[in-house]
């Protein structure tokens, strides 16, 4: 980390403190603030774990109004962020454990196609997500990430794709740090392996 | 990686442990001289790479600004 990005990080965290003590005082408008700068993290950590557009903006309200409910409940003793990314877990994991028997799963595609509006390019037969990536590889994506237990799956995507250390990681997931290697471990030797036709030697 | 050797096995699980950590400290010397030597583990460590990237350029649909006004509803009523 370079003194630039530690000045930001400094800068931010006292800004989120000023926030967090006005919206704890009641001030919509502070909360809304803090709403607006965590909104994306939330809603794409969400998504990444779920999968699912529709799952994912559930436990994008679900957190939020639990955020403003618990607000009071929060120590400040991490970032607000670690905390949400906790939130959303718990939101998850008791959505995947009531639905685990449920096989049902909307295509994204057609999710996307529903809420955008969008359709497949009839002169190539291609949507535009297909020209973002892939659907065959959006697919095999899905599929080897759905293999893991949702302990790995959840480890995965904080380290390697929110990009939090293990300390951040193993107290969003209130898991030892140790725990948090391995199933990182254990997940990404599972994905290599499940992804290996989809990498160039 | 068809066949591994035993060292391979105990390379690849090192890679999967280090890597984004400490893959280029000095204490991990010896794996990247193996990973350097070996063809197998050398590609081993180039596709996590490329499954972690292509998992980081997934396409996140956009959040309905549905959603966003119900959090908001739901706040106020609050």
């Amino acid at each position: 980390m370079n003194r630039r990005e530690t000045t930001d990080s400094v800068a931010g965290r006292k800004a989120e403190k000023e926030l967090l003590a006005k919206a704890r005082a009641g001030d919509q408008a502070a909360f809304t603030k803090l709403v607006r700068s965590l909104e994306g993290v939330v809603y794409r950590y969400a998504f990444k774990v779920c999968r699912d557009r529709e799952k994912a903006e559930e436990a994008f309200q679900d957190t939020f109004v639990n955020m403003y409910r618990k607000l009071n409940q929060f120590d400040g003793r991490s970032r607000l962020s670690t905390w949400l990314y906790r939130i959303v877990t718990n939101h998850c994991l008791m959505k995947f454990r009531s639905e685990k028997s449920r096989k049902a799963h909307v295509s994204y595609d057609e999710e996307m196609v529903n809420s955008t509006g969008s359709s497949p390019d009839s002169k190539e037969g291609r949507s535009p997500l297909d020209r973002v990536m892939d659907r065959e590889l959006r697919g095999a994506l899905d599929d080897a990430i759905r293999k893991l237990p949702m302990s790995h799956r959840l480890v995965f995507v904080l380290r390697d794709l929110e990009g939090l250390s293990a300390i951040e990681t193993a107290k969003a997931l209130n898991i030892s740090v140790e725990a948090a290697k391995s199933r990182l471990r254990r997940a990404r030797a599972s994905l290599r392996e499940n992804l290996d036709p989809y990498v160039t030697p | 990686m068809k066949r591994k050797k035993k060292e391979c096995v105990v390379v690849a699980r090192q890679i999967c442990e280090r890597l984004g950590e400490d893959l280029h400290s000095r204490r991990c010397a010896s794996i990247r001289k193996h990973i350097s030597e070996c063809e197998d583990c050398f590609g081993y460590l180039k596709g996590l790479e490329q499954v972690i990237s292509l998992y980081r350029q997934y396409p996140v649909p956009p959040l309905s600004p549905r959603a966003l006004g119900e959090v908001r509803t739901i706040i106020k009523k609050t």
